[in-house]
């Protein structure tokens, strides 16, 4: 009996909670949409205004590239792998794939500048970047200069080098992206 | 109390549904508004009261349906299995997009049968697939097509407008452009009503083949979305890595884009030959006319490559004609949506063509799609009718009512548009101006292009020998010499040069005054009364400029081909020994004189785009051949109409071989391209090296008389969507086919077919062959028919072939088998004597049939006397025999010119 109670009071709670909601979405659209612009932190505070990138990962993403900038390039490459982590199910099309790209651009660079020990460190983000998007050729080129400045991975490299070829025909291997010849 | 009592008892059967109802709502806004948040609908901002509100559109259409059903006659219907749905949703949008991704189903044809098909969900943006009812691919079996397709999408629309999408392909197709099949369609699965899509042709190979164009490259530019590459430019215009290939020439390797990547080099020099002006004149008059943007520089471009006319042609694809933000500006022409079309504005070949394009339009079409529009609409109006709820771009839902009546206001729309863009553009009002100059008159010319002028002179005064046109161009004076297009018309001279206004890039592109002045030779300035122009208008009368003391010279900024020197009727001429060690290109008509020798070293070769004269005699034959016989030459060429009417006589073609390079294709020693009304008669091709055929011919016309093919290398003569006669020729110890024929019409008469290394004649890809007093012998296979093709033989011989004749189906696209009739003949000591697969049918009527095998159950005989097939058909062999008597009882079957007369009889002479 208790039970069956407990059952009408929570469906009786429940209706008068979907009356509530349902009344709040009919009479009062602004206030969900202002509920949605608080909720959701893609946008800034404001309603109706032109989306943003979502703050908090555009703010990391903004701070690691600070941090390469400032020539710490150990901090940016710290930074970026814990973010990635965060941002491990965004692929192509997700909203926020850019700034992940961004970030990955960026350990790759940070990589880059400090040796071939994180080069080697990093190999399989890139490795899974290159491979995740093949009409990437910043990610390709990237994975090329890591294997390049890795030793011992002449049959990756061989490999690499050959699907560039074949799929961006005339394009060089070098320079990677951001990263001077010279 | 009791009352609170009788309600807390009995409360469970309001709130128990009520409560299921508004779980299953808050879960379903939920994934729909994390969906919107992750993938992103068109940028908006707020999205949680919309998802709400679509989610109880959705919940209140399902109710409603289980109640009373929703069930529909739709156009489509298709069962898909509730765990391939699973999988095609599991993951969106990466589990049901994409090449890889389809799921097996089914669906009903309109025969009635249900077959199994393949589908997966498309479309970049997230509408595609968001939403209830989703955008969809359908693949068929190879062997059973939708009509003569595989592979067709079902597209959701974005709008209440559901009108122009489909009716911007409609205007397409009118125009002439390369554009798919579209219609509106309604679509249930699994027995509940989906919606209207609309139903859409993939663009890819067979779309090529079902046009009778030549399997070629189709290049697709769409950077964005999945398609996005990184790391080059984002425009499309500025490299060919970020285009994808549609459909190849398999003579290329896949990755080949030389052709993208030539055409795109050439077009940032203003260069433009290797476009197809005539097309992308009419395809810049359709952007116009359908007021529309959405071909910018980052997608929705498809460009179709053609090796042998060696130009592009622009495909139609996602126009969204007359939608979108630019729906209700007026419509004012000069569509500028992407770099390539900015660089167009400024050639005056491509403004010409599209000034054409656009007056046949008003002109001959425009009345005739208002029609189409209001038909559409109408039917799209009833199909409308069973639409619950429709949700375009998750804010707006709109139900049958809203649907019809925006549908409704759509013919108004585009009347609307296509007056403003007729008077922007062929109604425009202009002035047109001349003065007298030293040397003749400058004339003045702004808004309607003009096609012609006339110069009217004083009664009796000279008339002028030369007329020179002079213009300025990024400061300097151009001259270009157009006596050749000057008629003398009484006191008049009549310059049949189109003069075009300057152009003005902006936004759009708008024309300008611009100035010309014509030089005249022969007569006096002072005598000219008049200048005349005809402009690009409706009515295309006639006007007089008006007469000005003076006028400023007007400069032409960046603009390409604005006045072509008329190519030189004098033909080039050959004659003699001549050694050739190069390829050259000839624009003038060429002469070769009887006698001549043309020795080519080796690959080189002569492309000729005018009319050749080669006709020697029998006494003079001309020979083409090469300096040495271990290095073969390369191709004679004929290209394009200019060389219509093109005679090949007594000429002599040995040891030749074709020419490929990275945009174009030559594969015979005599290749013939886009040409009319060519003669080949009397003339002799043999032993042919290296490359594929001895003669090639596509998109052509040719009559084949008198002449031998011997020892080709592959195929002695391959004909590609070209017509043909063959008449009492001769095709010996062919490598491979001695003649094979894809999507070509031919007849062949007194012909001789011996000792092919494959086919006799191979008649494939939609082709018709019709066959009349020919010898079939010692072929691995006489006559073969096969993929919607259809073969006649009549009063022939099929002898001693390792099969007699075939038909089969190898090439799927075309969706059926080949289909092969014999009629009087004799098919005779064929190791086979007919073979035909599931797909194709031989029929053997009144023939001679020395065995019949017993595999043949699918090749019928109807023989002279049916209680003896064995017996020959006694009149059939009289009229080979010569039997003129027999042979005018066969006047009904057998050529009226050529009746009596047996190739064997004929040889004998």
């Amino acid at each position: 009996m208790n039970v069956i109670n407990i059952l009408r009071g929570a469906c009786l709670f429940t209706t008068a909670l979907a009356m509530l909601v349902l009344t709040i979405w009919h009479l009062k659209p602004a206030l969900v949409n202002r509920l949605d612009a608080e909720l959701n932190p893609r946008f800034g505070g404001k309603i109706n205004q032109q989306a943003v990138f979502d703050a908090q990962i555009n703010q990391q993403a903004i701070k690691i590239n600070m941090l390469y900038r400032a020539g710490n390039y150990a901090a940016a490459m710290e930074l970026a792998l814990q973010e990635l982590q965060r941002l491990d199910d965004v692929r192509k099309l997700h909203v926020v794939y850019d700034v992940k790209r961004s970030i990955l651009l960026k350990l790759f660079q940070s990589s880059a500048k400090l040796g071939s020990s994180e080069m080697e460190l990093n190999l399989p983000v890139i490795a899974a970047w290159a491979a995740s998007d093949r009409r990437d050729l910043d990610a390709l080129k990237a994975y090329i200069y890591l294997l390049q400045n890795i030793p011992g991975r002449d049959q990756e490299l061989q490999e690499a080098l050959i699907r560039l070829q074949r799929q961006f025909p005339g394009v060089p291997a070098s320079p990677a992206p951001g990263i001077d010849t010279a | 109390m009791r009352l609170i009592c009788l309600f807390w008892r009995y409360s469970l059967f309001v709130t128990v549904p009520v409560s299921i109802l508004f779980a299953t709502w808050g879960l379903r806004t939920f994934q729909l508004y994390y969906a919107d948040y992750e993938f992103g609908l068109f940028g908006r901002s707020t999205i949680l009261y919309d998802s709400g509100r679509v989610t109880a559109v959705y919940l209140q259409d399902s109710i409603r349906d289980a109640i009373l059903g929703s069930k529909v006659d739709a156009d489509f219907d298709l069962f898909v299995d509730d765990s391939a749905l699973r999988q095609l949703n599991r993951d969106l949008p990466y589990s049901g997009l994409g090449g890889e991704n389809f799921q097996s189903a089914y669906m009903a044809y309109p025969d009635g049968e249900i077959e199994r098909i393949k589908v997966r969900y498309r479309g970049d943006m997230s509408n595609h697939w968001l939403f209830k009812e989703k955008s969809l691919r359908i693949k068929t079996r190879k062997k059973k097509l939708l009509g003569n397709m595989r592979r067709f999408n079902l597209v959701v629309n974005e709008k209440d407008d559901i009108a122009g999408p489909h009716l911007s392909y409609q205007l397409a197709n009118m125009m002439g452009l390369l554009a798919p099949a579209s219609e509106m369609v309604t679509v249930n699965i699994n027995g509940k009503f989906d919606g209207l899509r609309m139903f859409v042709e993939q663009v890819d190979e067979a779309f090529l083949r079902r046009r009778n164009i030549m399997p070629g490259d189709i290049y697709s530019g769409d950077n964005i979305g999945r398609s996005r590459y990184w790391g080059l430019p984002r425009s499309l215009f500025e490299s060919s890595l970020n285009w994808d290939k549609a459909s190849a020439n398999n003579h290329y390797s896949l990755d080949s884009k030389a052709p993208l990547e030539t055409m795109l080099q050439s077009i940032k020099r203003g260069e433009f030959s290797s476009l197809d002006m005539k097309a992308f004149g009419a395809f810049a008059a359709y952007i116009d006319l359908i007021n529309n943007w959405h071909h910018d520089g980052y997608h929705n471009w498809k460009l179709h490559y053609d090796h042998y006319t060696e130009r592009f042609s622009p495909i139609v694809w996602d126009s969204d004609g007359w939608l979108g933000v630019w729906a209700d500006r007026p419509g004012r022409g000069g569509i500028t949506s992407a770099p390539l079309l900015s660089n167009l504005y400024l050639d005056h070949d491509f403004l010409f063509e599209r000034q054409k394009a656009l007056l046949q339009f008003y002109r001959n079409l425009a009345p005739e799609f208002l029609q189409v529009v209001e038909e559409d609409v109408l039917s799209l109006q009833e199909k409308a009718a069973h639409i619950t709820h429709y949700v375009a771009l998750l804010k707006e839902i709109y139900g049958t009512t809203e649907v019809q009546q925006a549908v409704g206001k759509f013919p108004d729309k585009v009347r609307r548009v296509l007056d403003e863009v007729q008077d922007a553009t062929v109604n425009l009002s202009g002035t047109y101006a001349f003065a007298p100059t030293a040397a003749g008159v400058r004339v003045e010319i702004s808004g309607v292009p003009v096609s012609k002028l006339r110069i009217e002179f004083e009664p009796g005064a000279p008339l002028p020998e030369r007329v020179i046109v002079r213009y300025k161009l990024d400061g300097k004076l151009i001259e270009r010499d157009v006596s050749l297009l000057v008629e003398r018309d009484g006191d008049s001279v009549v310059i049949n040069q189109r003069l075009m206004p300057a152009s003005v890039l902006e936004e759009r592109h708008r024309f300008r005054a611009a100035t010309y002045d014509l030089l005249i030779e022969g007569a006096s300035q002072a005598a000219i009364t008049q200048v005349w122009v005809s402009p690009m208008s409706i009515d295309g009368a006639e006007i007089a400029a008006n007469q000005q003391k003076e006028i400023e010279i007007v400069e032409f900024i960046g603009e390409s081909n604005i006045i072509h020197e008329p190519i030189s009727p004098e033909p080039v001429v050959f004659s003699g020994s001549i050694a050739i060690d190069d390829f050259r290109t000839i624009y003038r008509d060429v002469v070769i004189e009887p006698g001549t020798q043309l020795r080519f070293g080796e690959g080189a070769g002569l492309k000729i785009y005018g009319k050749l004269h080669a006709v020697g005699t029998q006494a003079l034959p001309i020979t083409f051949t090469a300096r040495n016989r271990d290095t073969p030459w390369g191709a004679l060429v004929l290209k394009d109409k200019r060389a219509n009417g093109s005679r090949i006589v007594h000429c002599k073609f040995e040891y030749g071989s074709g020419i490929k390079g990275s945009t174009f294709e030559y594969t015979a020693l005599l290749s013939i391209h886009n040409v009319k009304d060519v003669l080949i008669e009397k003339s002799v091709f043999k032993d042919s090296r290296i490359t594929d055929d001895m003669l090639h011919a596509v998109y052509s016309d040719l009559t084949i008389l008198d002449s031998e093919f011997r020892r080709s290398r592959s195929d002695a003569a391959d004909l590609d969507i070209s017509t043909a006669q063959i008449i009492n020729s001769r095709f010996l110890d062919s490598g491979n086919d001695g003649l094979d024929l894809m999507s070509t019409q031919a007849t062949v008469r007194r012909s001789e077919f011996s000792g092919s290394g494959d086919k006799a004649v191979s008649v494939g890809e939609n082709s018709e062959l019709t066959a009349v007093n020919s010898i079939f012998s010692n072929n691995e296979v006489g006559v073969q028919s096969k993929d919607r093709s259809h073969a006649i033989i009549m009063n022939s011989m099929v002898i001693e072939n390792k099969i007699g004749i075939d038909a089969y189906q190898k090439n799927l696209q075309y969706g059926g088998g080949g289909t092969l009739t014999v009629i009087n003949s004799i098919l005779e000591g064929n190791y086979e004597t007919a073979t035909a697969d599931e797909a194709s049918k031989v029929v053997v009527i009144d023939s001679y049939v020395d065995a019949i095998a017993k595999n043949e159950s699918t090749v019928s005989y109807a023989l002279i006397d049916s209680n003896d097939k064995f017996r020959p058909a006694g009149d059939a062999l009289s009229v080979l025999a010569g039997d003129a008597k027999a042979a005018a009882a066969f006047s009904t079957f057998a050529d009226r010119k050529v009746r009596g007369l047996t190739p064997s009889k004929e040889y004998e002479h």
